[in-house]
């Protein structure tokens, strides 16, 4: 029967054996076993702990069928006069379950400890939950990782949002952040590149490195140079992460095929690296919406390269500006200045109906467009006013 | 996820969002409400706010803090009708206030003016 059950829950035959001959399950019938096992099963799968996550913790600390159920509603208590959430709690228990063990004071002392360095008690409770681990690692340790980032250059702020991001490098070892850090340094960052794209990008410290370089090199081969590359990092460190990595090639060769020249791609994604975050298909689909208006391809082209922005637009809001100067018969002003097609609708509006009003529409056209410090200069009337006092 | 179907987004552009913001699926609708009221507390229509998400959807995850921050720096700076800005430039919204302040007073070191600033940043892009 009992073998039975466990057998049902997910557990080996090999796991069954060897929690029956631990004591005290050894000293116990399999009848009070099986009674233990069915109570604590059922009251971990009613507080989200799944199968194989309850094998997992039994086969860790087997002695957790011999604790009553009362005494773990107590220790989820605890934990919740510390700040944790019911959900938190569980989360550690299934994760690190000898902290059934761990006294109420220890779990406080491990948390002071941790609020000394500078977290808030709520990033404690967040970087305790994700990596209970944490509970019994030596704090020396922890000391010394924190010094470590201090003695490179970040700042106390920055740190501890990198260590709430990824507390798993709490537990690596200095060699592997120093020699992520050292990667960074060969490919032509400067440390306050690397502090600023590991700041916003922790857990880059454990991406692999190989990828970076097959597209870095693949990047430079078609005609980037190391600065353009390192720019665009900068500007958009997410940009190094691996969903976003891998598709680099890709996304040149989607400008490629949409007809942009070599000189026009490097251009165009230096200026606005975000396009590399873009999906291929977003990015084809935006370009064919502006075609479907009724422009030519190179005219498609030349607007883009104006204001790569527009790859991201959504596309009702360059119709309702295109249709408004369709009607004006000046639809083919944004082939030379796509640019315009960013404008503010609003602002286009008002400044139109402000022209009309002085009857200096007709040869003014080319107004609707001047900065607004320009068009005060010329008209004497500010954007607010122009508005109608929207502020 | 529901919030962004209740505002008027199509599964295609919220497909599109996820694509380019794969963070999207783990936030809270909760969120999602915060960074819109955010929004139209600086002016930003229904209208906007659908540019701001299909151009920039970082902006839907951003820490909600940061960008009430970035907004106040703006207003502190001198700039109105903020959601003239973000309609034209959604990615500004990904930009921390302490970058903004920083990138503000190192342009007025170059020797540029305060409207000349305000003008630079409504018409020229900065990422």
């Amino acid at each position: 029967m009992l073998e039975e059950y466990m057998l049902g829950i997910g557990f080996s035959e090999k796991q069954i054996k060897q929690i029956q001959k631990i004591y005290p399950a050894r000293t116990y019938a399999p009848s009070t076993l099986l009674y233990n096992i069915k109570n604590l099963y059922h009251f971990f799968r009613r507080n989200g702990v799944h199968n194989s996550e309850f094998v997992e913790m039994v086969v860790t600390i087997p002695n957790i069928l011999f604790v009553s159920i009362e005494n773990i509603k107590s220790k989820v208590l605890e934990f919740k006069d510390l700040g944790f959430s019911r959900l938190d709690a569980f989360s550690i228990i299934k994760k690190y379950p000898y902290l059934i063990d761990f006294s109420y004071l220890t779990v406080k002392r491990r948390m002071d400890e941790f609020e000394d360095l500078g977290f808030h008690s709520e990033q404690v409770v967040q970087i305790l939950s994700k990596n209970p681990n944490l509970f019994r690692e030596d704090f020396h340790s922890f000391r010394k990782r924190f010094a470590f980032f201090i003695e490179y250059g970040y700042s106390i702020d920055e740190v501890i949002h990198i260590l709430v991001d990824v507390p798993e490098l709490f537990d690596s070892s200095i060699d592997l952040i120093e020699k992520k850090i050292a990667d960074f340094t060969n490919m032509g960052f400067q440390k306050n590149d690397i502090i600023r794209i590991t700041a916003i990008l922790p857990s880059i410290f454990f991406h692999d490195v190989t990828l970076l370089h097959e597209q870095f090199q693949y990047l430079l081969e078609f005609g980037y140079d190391e600065l353009d590359l390192i720019h665009v990092v900068q500007r958009i460190p997410i940009l190094l992460r691996e969903n976003y990595l891998e598709k680099l090639s890709e996304h040149v060769e989607c400008f490629i095929e949409l007809g942009f020249s070599k000189k026009d791609i490097i251009m165009m994604t230096c200026n606005n690296p975000y396009l590399f975050l873009y999906s291929i298909e977003n990015l084809t689909n935006k370009f064919m919406d502006l075609h479907n208006l009724g422009y030519r391809e190179k005219d498609v082209i030349s607007i883009l390269l104006d204001a790569p922005i527009l790859f991201g637009y959504d596309i009702r809001n360059i119709k309702e500006k295109f249709q408004f100067f369709q009607e004006l018969q000046l639809e083919q002003y944004f082939v030379a200045h796509g640019m315009y097609l960013t404008y503010n609708f609003d602002i286009i509006q008002a400044r139109y109906q402000f022209l009309l009003k002085m009857n200096s529409i007709q040869d003014h056209y080319h107004d609707l467009f001047l900065t607004d410090e320009d068009f005060y200069k010329k008209y004497h009337i500010n954007k607010i006013d122009l508005l109608g006092g929207i502020v | 996820m529901d919030v962004l179907i209740q505002f008027g987004f199509s599964i295609e552009e919220i497909q599109n969002m996820l694509n380019t913001n794969v963070m999207i699926e783990s936030v809270d609708d909760h969120d999602i409400y915060e960074v819109i009221d955010l929004l139209k507390r600086v002016g930003c229509r229904k209208e906007h706010i659908q540019n701001i998400f299909i151009c920039n959807p970082f902006c839907i995850t951003n820490s909600n803090s940061e960008m009430s921050e970035l907004v106040e720096k703006l207003y502190e700076i001198g700039f109105r009708s903020l959601y003239t800005l973000f309609d034209s430039n959604p990615y500004l919204l990904n930009i921390t206030a302490r970058d903004m302040d920083l990138f503000y007073h190192s342009m007025l070191q170059e020797g540029m003016t305060k409207e000349y600033f305000f003008d630079y940043l409504n018409y020229h892009f900065i990422y």
